[in-house]
């Protein structure tokens, strides 16, 4: 573009049609202010508000889902039993009691009377059992829970009777958050999609993939608890990927909860009339696993000293309330947690002394170069990885970070045939999919033939005799069960294949214009919305 | 005309060619594993492998691309990893906002653009002059993503005028639905007289809408002075005004004409810039477009999604700078010929 300086002749100053189009224009933009007026009217018109940073439903199937739905699903679709976190015990749901035989082989359910499905349908036993059967079947998700089951019978309409191959807690396996929902079957699998056929008190008004009002819920007319007292009408799950987005939506009284939050956007939210700031611990731990196949961490003293040289409280300050002291590899709240393991602390003296032994250390003058990996996106594990690598700069080891995707990035490197080929540390969280401890035992610790989960690619078989028993001895000894635990996560320290760097914190902004919101680690950003009292 | 027609129409699909098979050769040349993408973060081994197999990532990549450039011309996009269905539909559902967004900011920059532009030149280094210049480098420098968020936080956050983000109320869906005539919301709200739906899907567009018209505006008045000084001094305009017409005439009605074809162009390379720019203004807005879809699919390594974005905003560009060669052809048959 050329500009031109030739003088131009004054002319009479007139209201020319440039200075009407610009009138016209800043007109046009009052007239959409005015008919604005946003903020809190949204929040109490009877739906509750609920925004997620990802998109919500990938799978309808309740018998497969195992991802983000989680955040709807407990709200359309019922299980057996509810896990209280707080209590640490069973709660009734659609079974009001049951009771299993003395050798734990035989779990007898009595189910809830006048119960209807969203199809109409009575709940009877032979409803569960169809459902349940075919959630065995299909194999998908979180199945497997249901391993120990041989047969499911019916003695009458509202008792349902579990046959089970070996000893196995099926009222915690009955209370899962993935796979222990009991449902209508349709004719066709397809057509769950965008539809419930659950029990719950909500169900789906529409559901629109890829927009950012992806679901909204409405109640269900014949819910069994009855529409008594106050309760939200419906539900929104609004997908809000920008951060500082959905931090202006609560602030400005658009949502009721945001699911997650970094915490450099929650701390000015303090204080702010209308909003909470909730902080609970959740189920879901993070650990550095040390590739113990590969040298130098292939030696057990070079990972104890790596666990002795993290300074774990510096990690937990930078943290910002996003992680917790871990008290073990089991969080508060389940089976099997106990204060008084005797953890690895901060001690960089161990810390040298142990690397001397093994030939390397600050004197030795060689450099100990270890490649860490974790999976981008996460403010925390980002802000570990860097201190990390600080903290072991003091010894004298040199951690290399790499943030990558999970998908294409830390898991295909972690799964690499060649042990030489792997990351030497791999920060990652795990957290289980029914409110047992086994998961993380099971998953993350026990003898793989194939890598998958163990990426310490860990191997202990006095740990896996132990791991393969503990489910039963669960079912018909908690007592047993608890010191059992105990042990394997002292045989986990000692040996040293994860570092333990802290248990995740929830850290939420809730809209203080309800009552009632539990958080509830059994059922990861779940919000029980029937439960809530609109102000 | 025809034969120019048919040149150009030629031209378009081999660029369009070139696009899909660099965008897939760069997709597969990032190291992952879509498969481990489609089948959940807990997967085993043997249900990533039959994914593989089922998806053909283990077939070689021109395989691949004859494949694919065969599915696109039968109008199969593939499948997206991500979100299971399959990527045309995904496209197609959320194409509409997108373009509503990026006409809407191009209407804004020629309504505001080429009068600002008028306005400079008629007072020429005085004060008006001087103001456009200046809101044109403000506007042509600053990052939108700035000024959406410098937007959203001032008009909806702390005065509470407009809606924080999204492209309609949800409550307001339930109990007006939108009947889908042209796909543009704002447009079937207008012809089907659905007035509440009209106010909220106006109100929600309008923050991203100036936002993404700040680019347009800054760089169509910056055009329209030019034009318009450079054609002063032309004879013809001396003629105009020897001939004793009103400055408010020599420029509104004879000068201006001139600058309409650059213009034309001008917008033709807006349009192609803003659909591009308009993607981070969706993000800050939550604007349910092609840019929320495909910040999403780049993160899992969605390749048929990235692809099918990346020929998507190729063929919108592609078409947008044909019509308007094509409509500058028929007006000036000196084009044709070159």
């Amino acid at each position: 573009m050329t500009t031109n300086d030739r003088p131009l002749k004054p002319g009479p100053l007139r209201r020319t049609g440039a200075v009407a189009a610009i009138a016209t224009s800043l007109a046009l933009v009052a007239s959409g202010c005015a008919s604005g007026g946003y903020g809190a009217a949204g929040a109490d018109s009877g739906t509750f508000t609920y925004l997620t940073n990802t998109e919500l439903v990938t799978e309808w199937d309740p018998a497969a889902s195992y991802s983000n739905e989680l955040a709807a699903f407990p709200n359309m679709y019922e299980t057996l039993t509810r896990y209280n976190a707080e209590q640490q015990e069973v709660e009734p749901l659609l079974a009001t009691e049951w009771e299993s035989s003395s050798d734990g082989r035989t779990w007898t359910f009595t189910l809830r009377e006048g119960v209807t499905f969203h199809t109409g349908k009575a709940l009877t036993s032979e409803a569960v059992k169809a459902a349940i059967e075919r959630t065995i079947e299909e194999g998908a998700g979180a199945a497997y829970l249901w391993g120990p089951v041989s047969s499911i019978e019916t003695p009458d309409e509202q008792t349902v009777t579990f046959k089970l191959s070996r000893p196995a807690p099926l009222d915690l396996i009955s209370s899962a958050s993935y796979a222990a929902y009991i449902y209508d079957i349709p004719a066709s699998a397809d057509d769950f999609t965008g539809a419930s056929f659950g029990t719950g008190p909500y169900t789906v008004e529409s559901w629109e993939a890829g927009s950012e009002n992806e679901l909204t819920l409405t109640r269900y007319e014949e819910y069994w608890g009855g529409w008594e007292g106050d309760h939200y009408e419906n539900v929104l799950y609004r997908v809000v990927p920008q951060a500082s987005t959905a931090a202006q939506l609560m602030t400005s009284g658009e949502a009721h909860y945001a699911r997650q939050l970094p915490t450099n956007l929650l701390e000015p939210m303090r204080g702010e009339d209308g909003l909470e700031i909730t902080s609970g611990t959740s189920w879901q731990n993070l650990f550095g696993m040390m590739n113990t196949e590969k040298a130098p961490l292939d030696d057990e003293r070079v990972r104890q000293a790596v666990a002795h040289a993290v300074n774990y409280d510096e990690l937990i300050d930078a943290s910002e309330g996003a992680l917790t002291d871990a008290d073990g590899v089991i969080p508060e709240g389940l089976l099997g947690h106990s204060s008084d393991l005797n953890l690895r602390l901060y001690d960089p003296d161990r810390a040298e002394e142990l690397l001397t032994e093994a030939g390397y250390g600050p004197d030795s003058g060689e450099i100990l170069q270890l490649d860490l990996t974790y999976t981008e996106g996460n403010e925390t594990t980002a802000t570990v990885a860097t201190l990390m690598q600080s903290q072991l700069a003091a010894v004298n080891i040199e951690l290399n970070i790499e943030a990558l995707p999970w998908d294409s990035g830390v898991w295909p490197r972690g799964q690499e045939e060649n042990p030489e080929d792997r990351q030497d540390i791999l920060l990652t969280y795990w957290w289980p999919d029914n409110p047992e401890p086994i998961s993380w035992f099971q998953s993350v610790f026990r003898t793989e033939e194939e890598i998958n989960m163990n990426l310490s690619y860990y191997s202990n078989p006095d740990l896996d005799e132990m791991i393969d028993e503990v489910g039963a001895v669960t079912a018909v000894d908690p007592d047993e069960a608890q010191s059992m635990y105990e042990e394997m996560q002292s045989v986990v320290i000692a040996d040293a294949p994860v570092l333990l760097l802290g248990d995740v914190m929830y850290q939420r902004a809730i809209s203080s214009s309800f009552e009632g919101f539990v958080e509830n680690p059994a059922y990861p950003n779940v919000v029980f919305v029937y439960d809530l009292q609109p102000a | 005309m025809i034969a120019y027609t048919a040149r150009r129409l030629g031209l378009s699909a081999l660029v369009a060619l070139g696009v899909v098979v660099l965008t897939f050769v760069i997709a597969r040349l990032v190291p992952g594993d879509p498969a481990a993408g489609w089948a959940g973060p807990r997967a085993s081994p043997e249900e990533r492998a039959r994914v593989r197999e089922e998806l053909g990532l283990d077939r070689p990549t021109h395989e691949q691309i004859i494949d694919y450039v065969g599915g696109v011309l039968r109008g199969d996009w593939g499948i997206s990893v991500r979100t299971h269905r399959p990527v045309l539909d995904d496209l197609l559902s959320l194409l509409p906002n997108t373009l509503q967004l990026v006409l809407a900011g191009l209407l804004i920059g020629l309504l505001v653009g080429v009068p600002a532009g008028l306005l400079a030149a008629r007072w020429h280094n005085r004060l008006p002059d001087v103001l456009v210049r200046s809101a044109a480098i403000v506007g042509a420098s600053m990052p939108v993503f700035w000024l959406a968020l410098l937007l959203q936080t001032f008009f909806a956050g702390q005065l509470r005028l407009l809606p924080v983000a999204g492209s309609w109320d949800a409550d307001m869906l339930a109990q007006y639905p939108l009947a889908k005539v042209t796909g543009l919301p704002l447009v079937d709200a207008l012809v089907t007289g659905n007035w509440p739906m009209l106010a909220s899907v106006f109100d929600h567009l309008l923050l991203p809408a100036l936002v993404v018209s700040a680019y347009p505006v800054a760089v169509i008045a910056r055009l329209v002075r030019a034009s318009v000084l450079d054609t002063l001094g032309e004879t013809h305009i001396q003629m105009v005004r020897s001939l004793g017409f009103a400055e408010r005439a020599v420029l509104g009605r004879f000068a201006v004409r001139l600058s309409w074809n650059p213009v034309l162009q001008l917008c033709a390379l807006i349009f192609g810039y803003s659909l591009v720019n308009s993607f981070l203004v969706e993000a800050v807005f939550n604007y349910p477009g092609l840019g929320r879809y495909a910040a999403n699919s780049a993160t899992v390594l969605d390749v048929p999604a990235i692809v099918g974005v990346t020929l998507l905003v190729a063929l919108l560009y592609i078409a947008a700078n044909l019509i308007v060669d094509l409509v500058h052809a028929a007006l000036d048959p000196r084009i044709r010929l070159r």
